[in-house]
């Protein structure tokens, strides 16, 4: 039951924490954090198979596999199950959590109790995203996720925090019916098909429909993901829901909640629709090279800290989008290294933003300047991760950029070219982001009041730095975790495979 | 006498007592009772013969499905009915005309819904409408109740008008009025066929007017606005329920999806009530007209079930499944629709949606309720409306229809807005506490809402049982 115990844990723990703040504002808090570390114990026997047994990961794709009935009448199945890649973006979620918590801690001081149910049931949800391997309860999940965290966009958020939460809510949703319409329509020609009723996953890709809707259905999975990444034309909602979100929601949402937009293209899309997505692909990377572009390019304009982080996030993934449609492993590997990578950088880069908000009460780049005579230790941390943004050789960010670009060139060189101009573009947002907070004109002068970094927030940020180093210099472990011979995707033959 | 009346007899039991208790003196609290009493042993008596057999008459037809129905239908009549009781103290008239009256509107309602001859369905259908003149308009000081109670009488007996003459032209084709001859013998044709088709449009008319459905919507904001909640509440389910049924009984049993005409006005109008009811929706301030057009809304997606075709495009959208499609909305929609009456009869002075600002952080087990029926509405994933909605994408899917799965998609986005209206009126802060002071939150409020709750979260979680039990009953 391992599994299950993981969706269960957070849900509990939410709803105790939300009790407890009858007893003390302070409760919910701890509560949380007992939560969070609590939910590591189901991954540790998991952790002993996987890490230290490099043979179970070549016998099969899942590790864990387990379910049980939940509506027998459409074949329905509360399925849930892990292989390496869910493993690593668990790992990862379980960590933003901590994050989160972390930077929530003095933030959030109303409604405390509500909040960590809130911040609680959003992770559950991610977790069950990244678990469901049934249709259905995937779909499931990927709503219902989006609910605890519209209420923590819409409740503790900034100054235009009702219009925020509701743009991302009925975007999500928008990109959520047009997913249960193809899924309902896949299921549909599966089972005219093959006459088997099933939204088993496992089952489903084994015989991977055909016909003119293929395409059509491909498209519609492909959108409700792009929406979530976000990939360009779909992507307005992200700058808002970032800029008015208290920092631990910007935290999970940039950190988890995108990730789940590649995880499904990675998982659904590939898998379930081979040909389709070879039709789908030129587009694909079409979006993903202009997206790079035009979130570095917006990135570079904004005044709001926040919201040139989000921008930079939507630069960031269409690194991924375009690793997920290049049908080639390197690019993929590249993809996923990208998503942990981010992942980390720019949620650690959201917590500076916090950070800074919650000393100077202001975002706003041209009221800030100079914060290094104040705040040095926290400014060489704004340091760190603005390069680990750019794209630094050494660090995670640099392996996955480098990657998704080797792996694309072969098959759409021109388009690789264009998006590897983004790396570029990157250099010049971050670097501005640093050099406007951190150093160039002193706008904030000395003031004893505003302290540094404490040890709760200089602890988080510097495990952070150790993680993205290590993803930098020794990425190899990750990619062995991901099983991607068992993925039943199809790679493009690659004629120049001795390019590295 | 047959036993598939008991329900009905008991019923008409309870309305005699009723007139002669009024006769004798005037109590309010025994009206209710009889009310209550009559209704429950009609409840069990209808729960008895879920397992009968199925049988038939000249004027009305008693199967499975007909008896879920009826069974369906008191179960909504029971939890309005033990709502009444509080509303009623609060108003200035004499209290016990109203049972009178509901008990009459669920008896036209049950006739309704078994009904398999023109003239008992006209008589169902009279008896209700009849009924709720009397209860819409029932407080008399009240401008806009009797601005409604007219509007209500003039409409509907225009609609009745409609129905007859629709009726009169079927008979003049077919030579009788019970629906399994009417409309199964349609080879011999003494009319040419637009003449079938302008008497089907005629019963349209009518019936969609009671469904409120577009272009005959008009008068249901209004209506719903005007006339006393728990009047609105069974306009809303009772009315619905039954008028949906027949109209449903008609097209299938006729056959009526032979005429492409017939199918072209069925989707336009359902295109049209979804899109008219979610965009008039948007901006509405009070929360019974935001009710009322999500109503044209959510019967505009139930009119999709009309255009099942059984071509067998896909084998498991046999025509149990569209039956089960249905029967599985209707209940999600009906309970959830109750269940968002009563919280609002808990709620009196409750009137517009900023008005709901700030109550999640005073009475937050009625906000969480209030927000979970919203949610359920709109069809978030774990409710009831969701599961609906799943059935209903799932069949129109098998069905290839294109055009109206995209009308659905882009219409349920619009009418998450309004649903979203009210969640984030009621997550809002507000420094204003006084005016939740009327706030009913008494014992058997809570424990309603709780069996709401179960309800919709439950059956929404775990859905096996309840589509389990409707596979049975339309298998």
């Amino acid at each position: 039951m391992s599994l299950f115990l993981l969706i269960i844990i957070p849900l509990l723990g939410g709803v105790f924490s939300c009790y407890s703040e009858r007893f003390s504002s302070d409760l919910p808090k701890k509560i949380a954090l007992a939560t969070l570390l609590i939910w590591w114990l189901p991954i540790i026997p998991l952790l002993n198979n996987m890490a230290f047994d490099v043979n179970a990961l070549q016998t099969s794709q899942w590790l864990v596999n387990q379910s049980s009935n939940w509506i027998p009448i459409f074949n329905i199945r509360a399925h849930l199950a892990l292989d390496g890649l869910s493993f690593l973006l668990i790992i990862l979620t379980l960590l933003m959590g901590l994050v989160a918590l972390s930077s929530a801690w003095h933030e959030i001081t109303k409604r405390t109790g509500f909040f960590y149910l809130n911040l609680l049931w959003t992770l559950a949800g991610v977790i069950g995203v990244f678990l469901a391997i049934d249709l259905f309860l995937f779909f499931v999940f990927w709503e219902v996720m989006l609910v605890p965290m519209y209420f923590l966009i819409s409740i503790w958020g900034h100054e235009n925090r009702q219009y925020a939460a509701l743009k991302f809510f009925i975007f999500t949703q928008a990109g959520g019916l047009l997913m249960l319409l193809s899924m309902c329509a896949l299921i549909g020609l599966h089972y005219q098909q093959t006459g088997i009723l099933t939204f088993n996953y496992i089952k489903l890709i084994q015989n991977p429909i055909s016909g003119d809707l293929t395409f059509w259905i491909a498209l519609g999975f492909t959108i409700a993901f792009l929406v979530k990444l976000p990939a360009l034309p779909f992507h307005s909602w992200l700058p808002d829901a970032h800029t008015q979100a208290p920092t631990a929601a910007s935290v999970i949402l940039a950190a988890v909640l995108l990730k789940t937009g590649g995880y499904g293209i990675i998982r659904f899309v590939l898998p379930l629709f081979p040909q389709a997505s070879i039709e789908l692909a030129p587009f694909m990377m079409i979006i993903g090279a202009v997206g790079i572009i035009y979130g570095a390019m917006m990135a570079f304009v904004q005044t709001d800290l926040k919201r040139l982080v989000a921008y930079s996030s939507v630069s960031h993934m269409g690194f991924v989008l375009l690793g997920c449609f290049a049908f080639n492993i390197y690019a993929l590997q590249g993809a996923i290294m990208q998503m942990l990578a981010h992942g980390i950088s720019t949620s650690a880069l959201f917590v500076l933003v916090g950070m800074i908000q919650h000393r100077y009460h202001t975002r706003d780049l041209n009221q800030l300047g100079g914060l290094w005579i104040n705040l040095p230790k926290l400014s060489a941390f704004g340091l760190f991760f603005g390069i680990a943004s750019l794209g630094m050789p050494g660090l995670g960010n640099f392996v996955a950029e480098f990657l998704i670009l080797v792996g694309s060139f072969e098959q759409y060189p021109t388009i690789t070219v264009i998006a590897a101009s983004g790396l570029i573009l990157a250099a010049v947002y971050s670097l501005l982001l640093i050099y406007k907070t951190f150093f160039g004109q002193i706008k904030r002068p000395y003031d004893s009041k505003i302290s540094d970094t404490n040890t709760k927030e200089w602890i988080t940020l510097i495990s952070m730095c150790f993680i993205l180093i290590y993803l930098g210099l020794h990425p190899q472990p990750i990619f062995d975790l991901i099983p991607l011979q068992f993925m039943e995707l199809t790679f493009i033959p690659s004629t120049a495979g001795a390019l590295l | 006498m047959s036993v598939y009346y008991y329900p009905s007899f008991i019923l008409l039991l309870g309305t005699l007592m009723i007139l002669i208790q009024l006769c004798f003196k005037r109590n309010h609290l025994a009206s209710y009772l009889i009310s209550g009493i009559s209704l429950l042993i009609a409840l069990f008596a209808q729960l008895f013969l879920q397992d009968k057999s199925n049988s038939s008459d000249a004027l009305f037809i008693f199967n499975t499905q007909t008896q879920f129905i009826s069974l369906l239908l008191l179960m909504v009549a029971g939890i309005i009915w033990s709502q009444i009781y509080h509303w009623l103290k609060t108003i200035n008239e004499q209290q016990e005309e109203y049972y009178l009256l509901y008990l009459l509107a669920v008896i036209g309602g049950l006739i309704m819904v078994s009904s398999n001859h023109f003239a008992s369905f006209f008589l169902g259908l009279e008896l209700m409408s009849l009924s709720f003149i009397g209860l819409i308009a029932y407080c008399g000081i009240d401008q806009k109740a009797q601005e409604a109670g007219i509007k209500y009488l003039i409409l509907s007996a225009i609609a009745s008008a409609f129905i007859l003459m629709g009726a009169a032209i079927l008979y003049l084709q077919f030579g009788s009025l019970s629906f399994s001859s009417v409309l199964q013998n349609t080879s011999t044709q003494i009319l040419p066929q637009w003449a079938v088709i302008t008497a089907i449009i005629f019963i349209f008319t009518g019936l969609f007017f009671k469904l409120s459905l577009v272009p005959c919507h008009l008068w249901v904001a209004d209506l719903f606005e005007g006339s006393p909640l728990v009047t609105t509440a069974m306009l809303a389910t009772l009315s619905k329920l039954a008028v949906f049924i027949v109209l449903w009984r008609l097209v299938t049993l006729g056959n009526w999806q032979q005429y492409q005409l017939i199918i072209d006005v069925i989707s336009m109008v359902a295109i049209a009530s979804m899109f008219a009811g979610n965009i008039l929706g948007l901006l509405q301030k009070n929360l019974l007209r935001l009710i009322a057009y999500s109503s044209i809304a959510h019967f505009g997606y139930l009119l999709i079930v009309l255009l099942f075709i059984n071509n067998n495009t896909v084998s498991f959208s046999s025509q149990s499944f569209t039956e089960q499609t249905l029967y599985f909305y209707l209940v999600a929609y009906l309970f959830t629709l109750v269940g968002v009456f009563s919280i609002f009869m808990q709620l009196p002075k409750i009137k517009t949606i900023d008005e709901l600002t700030g109550l999640f952080w005073h009475k937050p087990f009625i906000a969480l309720t209030l927000m979970l029926l919203m949610l359920s509405l709109a069809g978030i994933p774990l409710t009831l409306g969701f599961m609906a909605k799943f059935y209903l994408v799932l069949a129109a899917v098998s069905q290839q229809l294109w055009l109206l799965l995209s009308a659905l998609v882009l219409s349920s986005i619009i009418g998450l807005f309004y649903y979203l209206r009210v969640i984030m009126a009621l997550i809002k802060t507000s420094d204003d506490d006084s005016k939740f002071t009327e706030i009913n939150a008494g014992g058997s409020s809570v424990s309603l809402n709780i069996l709401i709750l179960a309800i919709v979260l439950g059956l929404g979680i775990f859905p096996s049982s309840l589509s389990q039990f409707i596979q049975n009953i339309a298998g």
